[in-house]
């Protein structure tokens, strides 16, 4: 059955709803693993779960602004199924109670706080998204789920590499599936301008120390220039190697920094 | 007298070689970053902060001083000239001033805006000089609980005069403030919302947040619209205002410089709500306010004095109190804790040559900047004719570095574009950034304080309300918000910031 919200301001929906997962997850996490103290002396639990308490009410307080606030949005109609949204909630609820349920001897225990805890949340995060279909998101889902992978895969490759960067071939492997990783995860969301900057800045980080200022500088220039909205490959050229010798001689050879000026890697 | 002992103490050092040369690479880099639309003064001194290690404190805070007032000189000439504000705090300049570049009278905006913040530079200086010892004396008697209301204070003001939703920054100061406890707890030793990630039990990297969020955000944000930049004036001549235009608005330039220097004093100021505010005033009072909009001069000399003012007025409360009351100032902490000085009232008495030294070399900037601005106009109408699509690879290239330089390696710049991420979440979500940076220096502190001041009053939450001084800031901060939420108000307020 589908149902319609209708949205006046998707920004202040939005918001709202990201305010309220951070004030949550900070309450959350600190109250479940720090100690609270009290009021006299506070442990490291107790300034987080208040202000994450308040974090989560402010932003369920800017969330329903979204349906009632007389904005510049357009007004938005979000279409959900309510037995689906219900039944998310449910289970939601059901996860979070079961979460520590703390007594063993209860026949089936550990089925039930393995189904509770784990399963009921992916069923909730499943339904939740099934309540709403895909295109009120406003992100790719795809490349998100493959980018997670791939950043994944790079991680244990990470932890399987040698601490002294010896293996060229494993570096540059690495730092071209972590960065493909990291682009893909950008471009589910937004425009081109926003992943292929960010995507030349992590790129830049991962091949300062194996390849070089030079290099990394070179990199960086070459691939950020893509993102705007003309490329002139002379005059990107030009001027990442200008910008490449500047930086070789304002910052390692004027300042001083410690830094790989050329590749490290046959060291 | 004390105060000129003291002013000579502080122009001995401020005239030494080594500072005067720091002094001008923070103005001349500020002028170039204001007159550079798509970088601000935030993103470059989180940039440059890194760098500053290398030097010595008082150095390394005069050219990062520079660097912010020096912005406030370089905004003009492009709000001027194309109409984009180079500057945030240059949008109101733009409204008289690039009309009356369209009338020709580009030169006499340029003079008038370099005179009228030349003045209130000056002035700003005297009043740092008169008003902040004092106000050390005062908030060397601060216990904590003064200390937590005064943030608390400093908090809500700063989101009273954030514009756009009052709800939503205050939810960014909290969340902020949340960021601000990543890292281990200084009381019970635990690392807290680390995730195990070692480089995370330091806390995130305060230039990481600053350059992500107000940096790369920017830069992407710009990205996303289509460049349009036409100069109106290719060549500028006869910079001098003439005897009419100085009669026209000496008054301005003075109503300006009060105004700009008191809101840049109060918590949450600084230079661009000072502009805001002298536009308006200055319309209100002024017996033409139909020329507004289309050229007055007063509209370009009124905002630009108070900027300038505001700009240095804001060091005030972060000299004598530790306190900053916007981004720059959270940034000069930063910098101030990466030399090892711990700011706060007791830099005034402890380190002589740093705070009277940076507050005359403010002095000697203005005097600079006034060179620097107005014979040597040409050199940066040039360089606003530098195409964007040239700027933003050496911007990006400069933070990064910067950001890699922290701690040499990868850590801090994935840090980075992840905030860059979540900055260009805020700037969709219009959820402004100021509050959440200043809420972030202020994190630590405010926990640290509220557990000192709940210890001494044996957990009696009332302490906060039967020490005077702390109940005053407390009822001034309540009022803020009550004056805020009231109808009229909020209308007024709403309309303030859609006027400009």
């Amino acid at each position: 059955m589908k149902f319609e919200l209708k949205i006046t301001s998707s920004k202040d929906f939005w918001a709202g709803l990201m305010f309220i997962a951070f004030g949550l997850a900070f309450w959350y996490i600190a109250q479940k693993n720090y100690a609270m103290g009290n009021a006299v002396r506070m442990g490291p639990a107790y300034f987080p779960v208040v202000l994450g308490g308040m974090l989560a009410v402010l932003g369920a307080v800017i969330f329903a602004q979204a349906f009632v606030a007389k904005s510049s949005d357009p007004a938005v109609a979000l279409p959900f199924r309510r037995w689906y949204l219900i039944a998310a909630l449910i289970l939601g609820v059901i996860a979070f109670f079961f979460r520590d349920a703390r007594d063993p001897s209860l026949p089936g225990y550990a089925f039930w706080k393995e189904v509770a805890q784990a399963n009921a949340t992916i069923f909730s995060i499943i339904l939740l998204f099934a309540a709403f279909p895909l295109r009120v998101f406003p992100f790719r889902l795809w490349r998100v789920l493959v980018g997670l992978g791939l950043g994944e895969l790079a991680y244990w490759w990470y932890t399987k590499l040698p601490p002294h960067d010896a293996n060229i071939a494993a570096v540059i492997g690495h730092t071209l599936l972590s960065g493909v990783a990291v682009g893909l995860i950008f471009a589910a969301f937004g425009e081109r301008s926003l992943w292929v900057i960010l995507f030349s800045v992590v790129i830049f980080g991962y091949v300062l120390k194996p390849l070089g200022l030079v290099a990394a500088t070179i990199l960086l220039v070459v691939i950020s220039a893509w993102g705007g909205h003309e490329f002139k490959w002379k005059e990107v050229t030009i001027l990442s190697i200008a910008l490449a010798a500047f930086s070789w001689l304002a910052f390692v050879k004027g300042l001083g920094l410690p830094m790989n000026v050329w590749p490290g890697l046959w060291e | 007298m004390d105060l000129f002992s003291n002013l000579a103490l502080g122009f001995s050092v401020a005239l030494s070689f080594q500072n005067l040369f720091y002094c001008l690479m923070g103005v001349l880099l500020g002028t170039l970053i204001g007159v550079l639309p798509g970088i601000g003064p935030v993103a470059t001194i989180a940039m440059l902060l890194p760098v500053t290690f290398t030097l010595n404190p008082t150095s390394a805070l005069i050219m990062l001083a520079g660097i912010y007032y020096g912005a406030q000189y370089g905004g003009s000439t492009t709000a001027i000239l194309v109409n984009i504000p180079g500057e945030s705090s240059s949008v109101v300049t733009c409204l008289d001033g690039y009309q009356m570049a369209r009338q020709g009278r580009a030169g006499p905006a340029l003079g008038i805006a370099a005179i009228g913040s030349f003045f209130a530079g000056c002035v700003a200086t005297v009043i740092i000089a008169l008003f902040a010892p004092p106000l050390a004396e005062v908030a060397l008697k601060f216990g904590p609980a003064e200390y937590f209301s005064l943030m608390v204070l400093g908090l809500i003001a700063a989101t009273v005069l954030a514009h756009g939703s009052l709800i939503k920054a205050i939810a960014m100061v909290i969340l902020g403030l949340l960021l601000g406890l990543v890292g281990t707890d200084v009381n019970s030793g635990v690392a807290r919302f680390s995730f195990g990630v070692s480089e995370l039990s330091d806390g995130i990297g305060f230039v990481s947040v600053a350059m992500g969020v107000f940096g790369f955000a920017e830069i992407i944000a710009n990205l996303e619209q289509k460049e349009k930049r036409e100069i109106f004036t290719k060549k500028v001549s006869n910079l001098l205002p003439s005897l009419q235009d100085f009669k026209d608005s000496w008054a301005s330039i003075l109503r300006g410089t009060a105004l700009g220097s008191f809101l840049g004093i109060l918590p949450g100021g600084g230079a661009l709500l000072a502009s805001f505010a002298a536009y308006t005033l200055e319309k209100k009072v002024s017996k033409n306010s139909a020329m507004f909009g289309k050229g007055a001069i007063q509209g370009v000399a009124a905002p630009e004095s108070a900027n300038n003012a505001g700009a240095q007025t804001s060091f005030i409360p972060l000299l004598t109190l530790g306190i900053p009351s916007n981004p720059v100032m959270a940034l000069m902490i930063g910098a101030m804790m990466i030399q090892g000085i711990a700011p706060g009232p007791q830099v005034m008495t402890e380190r002589p040559q740093l705070f009277w030294g940076m507050i005359a070399s403010m002095w000697v900037g203005n005097l600079m900047l006034v060179v620097l601005n107005l014979p040597m106009i040409g050199m940066w109408i040039k360089l606003l004719m530098v195409p964007y699509r040239i700027l933003y690879p050496s911007i990006l290239v400069f933070c990064c570095i910067g950001v890699y330089s922290i701690s040499n390696s990868p850590f801090d710049v994935m840090q980075t574009a992840a905030f860059g991420v979540v900055g260009y979440i805020f700037v969709k979500l219009e959820c402004e950034p100021a509050p959440l940076i200043l809420g972030f220096i202020l994190g630590p502190l405010m926990e640290e304080n509220l557990r000192r001041a709940m210890l001494l009053s044996r957990g009696d939450p009332l302490v906060f309300f039967q020490r005077p001084i702390s109940l005053t800031m407390l009822l001034i901060a309540a009022l803020l918000l009550a004056v805020v939420l009231a109808p009229a108000v909020r209308k007024k307020r709403e309309e303030a910031f859609v006027e400009a």
